[in-house]
């Protein structure tokens, strides 16, 4: 087991290798003036050439990444071609806020999704599962910022109960923009679940349950749910990443001063040490997520369990045969 | 067949009239394809019912007007008929979408078939590939790709194209696996059939369900997407009039002017809503045992 | 404690589905005695998986329809008790095993602790030890060692998962057993072995036993009684003796299932099969189900339903049985 989550970890290194290269060349498709941009219209060429010299803009394409990835490797990740301010003092001030909203929000999708998802299967065709199920595809459907606009409007504009937009009026602004982005998580959340329940519940070791004299709870919980586990935790790992970028948009339409509008301005501007600074923060925690949720799935599923122990078993059983 | 007189004649029914059929009988689908044909209609005859130069065209004069017999979604900031822009912006809108599904499910199937056909190190690889694609938020590689090519409509197909490639080609190779298995492929190729023909002629018509399916539920994702990145000014500039970019563009004067924000949300809504429950409807359709009734 | 174990009274089930409705069980009779073996012998598709999955009311909730019937376990009347009392006998009473052991078994639990379960629902006081105690002397009954009671289900073979099923049956000492083709999912060798240990269980804990199954070879190393189904209908009823004494009377079904049989003693060039095929279940013939296939049809069989005649425990629902054995009341017509 340690075995399999020390490769993984292992493996992050060469796997952000490669992003940062392709994201390194897919910014600079297009060439860039760095120095152009940051001296303004008025400097001249040789300023702008030499800034542009200072920068390493006139090295060629892969040289400037190796350059790149060898200041990285040496733990200077340089400083933003605007700001002119450390990119890790961006990021720092920045991304606590990123994260908050998206695991909020992905708390709350989470525990309104699931429960209601499992509500729905067991009691498929009522009232309840109907009402429920049209509301979350339309919910689902919606665009997150339009929601968040329009939840805005009511909320803040014409009612006043939470702030229009901020951080600082305590844990009244995290209302809004969280309502806005978990209401489409948990939707689909729960149309996901609802679907697993009603997979696993026509499963034969349910029936097998049933004639044991199991309760219907029981049988819901113990026995359709524990096995629809698997399904779920994979989908929540993979719904991480969407989050976040979810997140980005909202903090825009919410002014929270997060990752969201410093990410895309520097990628207007092709800024490109912020950005690709960014990159190796956001690529680092969603790869620790994945490994994470490999671990919880490894938990809840003994036979991916037996795989990566694949031969301890076996070993114990040896020993044990050879000790008789 | 029963060796008593028949009481009906037994029809031999094609899989494609059975999902016909299956598909028909659904009320919630029939009520999306309705509203997915209008849609279609707006984008096809957009300078039939309405001038473009109407969508584009400042007005000042007439700026800021709410819905009214004069202008039947009223008038933005610049004086323009809301209603001429969303007729127009329908196009962009949806057109992007569709286009940038095309690049992913192109894309997505050829690599999908083809890791699950080979097998072994070139699925491995591709494999590991395909993972480290989907590590990154795909957002991000959107926006990477667009700082790289620039902002605009063709950029944004491209990057959202791109970006959304190794969703389909994971879907897709679970379903190509489900197929590769089987022996008659296996006769394929002792026939001596060539392996990019096999997978033409055998994988893909196996799992033209999936991917059918699949690209329904993505288009209303790219759409989304599509309004999301002109909303963040990253996609169609203006005057380009987009539902996304409508509704930014809108920001400035919604608290007075809902409708400028409202009506284009209405739209992208409703055409999200109407593909998602057309897609549903086909998965119904394509395999009836899942809706639980069996 | 009533006087037979297992009552079914004139059972009709129905599956409605899109439009369609498929009449599996068409209204049979059939009682089990404590401590006799009954084996229902069908084709696939006569209604047997559905007749046992009756008996404890395990019929899929939304399709499953059951117009006319009444069904008695000791006592108790299975179709109209509340579902809170009914399970109290699920498991303990009777309890079932079914036809395949791959799937039969919750992948994500401990074998002993689906074992423990069955045990706990109907035990509420048992201590955590004597629960361990208990799992452990089960597993050694069905063949298993005690010891494997903590592995996993895929940890087993098939014919292994199914001794697994047999132990959480049997784990109450249930009065009737419901073995639905318990072994046809399992290769002969490892068939053998599962019957042998289900003959020594029969011993020990004297149960009934309701043996579903399509193969006549084990319902003769196994059964006391036999009731051949046809269609959704019981078409002929009797001990051992009476079905398999080629001498006496048969139902022109049976005489078919067993021409179509090897014979190890005779020498045959051709078997002789059933011309047909069982009928469509939306779509059943008029009068006898099985005239198309009759080699002895009759006019009166394409429109009248064949009562049932009897002599002695012996009972064949045929026309032409009119002049073997007396017939009981007129069976009342299905009430639409």
């Amino acid at each position: 087991m340690l075995r399999f989550v020390a490769k993984r970890i292992l493996m992050i290194i060469p796997t952000m290798l490669v992003v940062t290269l392709v994201v390194f060349l897919l910014i600079n498709i297009t060439p860039s003036n760095p120095g152009r941009i940051i001296l303004g219209g008025d400097a001249t060429e040789e300023q702008v050439a030499q800034l542009n010299h200072e920068l390493g803009y006139d090295l060629p394409l892969l040289q400037r990444y190796g350059k790149w990835l060898w200041d990285a490797l040496h733990g200077d990740f340089g400083q933003s071609y605007y700001t002119r301010r450390d990119v890790f003092e961006e990021i720092g001030a920045r991304l606590p806020y990123t994260l908050k909203l998206t695991l909020l929000s992905l708390g709350f999708a989470l525990l309104i999704g699931l429960p209601l998802g499992v509500l729905c299967a067991t009691k498929q065709y009522s009232i309840a599962d109907h009402s429920l199920s049209t509301l979350s595809m339309f919910l689902a459907a919606m665009p997150a910022f339009w929601l968040g606009l329009l939840l805005m409007l009511q909320f803040a504009l014409a009612w006043t109960w939470f702030p229009a937009g901020g951080v600082t009026g305590g844990w009244k602004s995290w209302v809004l923009p969280t309502a806005t982005l978990c209401v489409g998580y948990a939707a689909s959340y729960l149309r996901y679940t609802r679907s697993a329940m009603l997979d696993n519940t026509r499963q034969d070791y349910v029936r097998t349950a049933m004639s044991k004299g199991c309760s219907g709870a029981s049988v819901t919980w113990k026995h359709a749910f524990r096995n629809s586990l698997m399904t779920l935790v994979t989908l929540t790992g993979m719904s991480l990443s969407n989050l976040m970028g979810g997140a980005i948009v909202i903090e825009s339409v919410f002014s929270i001063p997060g990752l969201g509008l410093m990410g895309v301005t520097a990628i207007r501007r092709k800024d490109v040490p912020q950005v690709m600074a960014s990159l190796v923060v956001l690529g680092v925690f969603f790869m620790v997520m994945m490994i994470i949720v490999d671990i919880v799935y490894a938990y809840i599923d003994p036979r991916i369990r037996a795989k990566y122990q694949a031969g301890q078993y076996r070993n114990a059983r040896i020993k044990k045969e050879a000790a008789e | 067949m029963s060796t008593a007189t028949p009481k009906k004649a037994v029809r031999q029914n094609s899989q494609f009239r059975e999902v016909t059929r299956r598909l028909f009988r659904n009320k919630k689908a029939i009520f999306a394809m309705i509203v997915i044909s209008l849609l279609l209609f707006m984008v096809i005859f957009a300078d039939l019912i309405v001038p473009y130069s109407k969508a584009i065209d400042l007005n000042i004069p007439n700026r800021l007007k709410d819905p009214g017999k004069d202008f039947w979604f009223g008038t933005d900031a610049q004086g323009r008929d809301l209603f001429a822009r969303i007729i127009h912006g329908s196009r962009i809108s949806l057109m992007m979408g569709i286009f940038a599904t095309l690049i992913q499910a192109t894309c997505g199937t050829i690599l999908g078939t083809t890791a699950a056909y080979l097998g072994g190190k070139a699925d491995n690889i591709i494999m590991r590939i395909l993972d480290m694609w989907m590590a990154i938020p795909s957002l991000l590689i959107t926006l990477a790709i667009i700082a790289g090519l620039g902002v605009g409509v063709p950029q944004m197909i491209s990057a959202i194209g791109f970006g959304g490639i190794p969703c389909f080609a994971r879907v897709l190779r679970a379903a190509a696996l489900g197929v590769v298995s089987q022996e008659y492929i296996e006769s394929a190729r002792a026939l001596g059939a060539s392996g990019p023909r096999i997978i033409r002629k055998y994988v893909i018509p196996n799992i033209v369900s999936q991917i059918l399916i699949q690209a329904t539920v993505n288009i209303s994702g790219t759409i989304l997407l599509g309004a999301t990145l002109s909303f963040l000014g990253l996609g169609a500039q203006p005057p380009t009039p987009e539902w996304g970019a409508i509704l930014s563009q809108g920001l400035g004067d919604f608290q007075y002017h809902p409708h400028l924000v409202t009506i284009p949300g209405i739209f992208l809504a409703i055409t999200a809503l109407s593909i998602n429950i057309l897609g549903d409807a086909l998965r119904d359709a394509f395999d009836p045992k899942l809706k639980g009734k069996a | 404690m009533a006087d037979k174990l297992l009552e079914i009274k004139n059972l009709h089930v129905h599956y409605v589905t899109d439009g369609e409705t498929v009449r599996a069980v068409n209204g049979i009779d059939l009682t089990i005695e404590r401590g006799q073996t009954l084996g229902l012998v069908g084709e696939t598709g006569a209604g047997k998986t559905t007749t046992a999955l009756s008996i404890l009311r395990m019929l899929p909730a939304y399709t499953a329809k059951i117009p006319q019937g009444e069904i008695y376990l000791d006592g108790n009347p299975i179709l109209t008790m509340k579902e809170k009392e009914l399970r109290k006998l699920r498991g303990s009473k009777a309890s079932m095993v079914f036809q395949d052991p791959m799937t039969s078994l919750n992948p994500v639990y401990r074998v002993g602790d689906q074992i423990a379960e069955v045990i706990k629902l109907h035990e509420k006081k048992i201590s955590r030890d004597e629960l361990r105690e208990r799992v452990g002397k089960i597993l050694e009954l069905v063949g298993i060692p005690a010891f494997r009671q903590y592995d996993y289900p895929h940890q087993f073979s098939g014919g292994m998962k199914q001794r697994v099923m047999i132990a959480i049956a049997i784990a109450c000492r249930p009065e009737l057993l419901i073995a639905d083709e318990p072994t046809t999912a399992l290769d002969v060798t490892i068939q053998a072995q599962v019957l042998e240990m289900m003959q020594d269980l029969k011993k020990e804990l004297n149960s009934s036993i309701l043996l579903i199954t399509h193969d006549l070879g084990v319902v003769a190393a196994f059964c006391d009684y036999v009731a051949i189904m046809y269609a959704g209908e019981i078409v002929e009823y009797g001990t051992l003796e009476d079905i398999f004494d080629p001498t006496r009377r048969h139902h022109p079904y049976t005489t078919g299932l067993f021409g179509s049989i090897p014979n190890l003693t005779e020498k045959t060039d051709r078997l002789s099969p059933i011309a047909g095929l069982m009928p469509d279940p939306t779509d059943l013939p008029e009068g006898c189900k099985f005239h198309p296939r009759c080699p002895n049809c009759m006019d009166k069989c394409r429109t009248e339903c064949p009562p049932v005649y009897h002599r002695g425990e012996h009972r064949i629902m045929c026309h032409m049985a009119a002049d073997w054995g007396e017939t009981t009341t007129v069976r009342e017509e299905e009430t639409k």
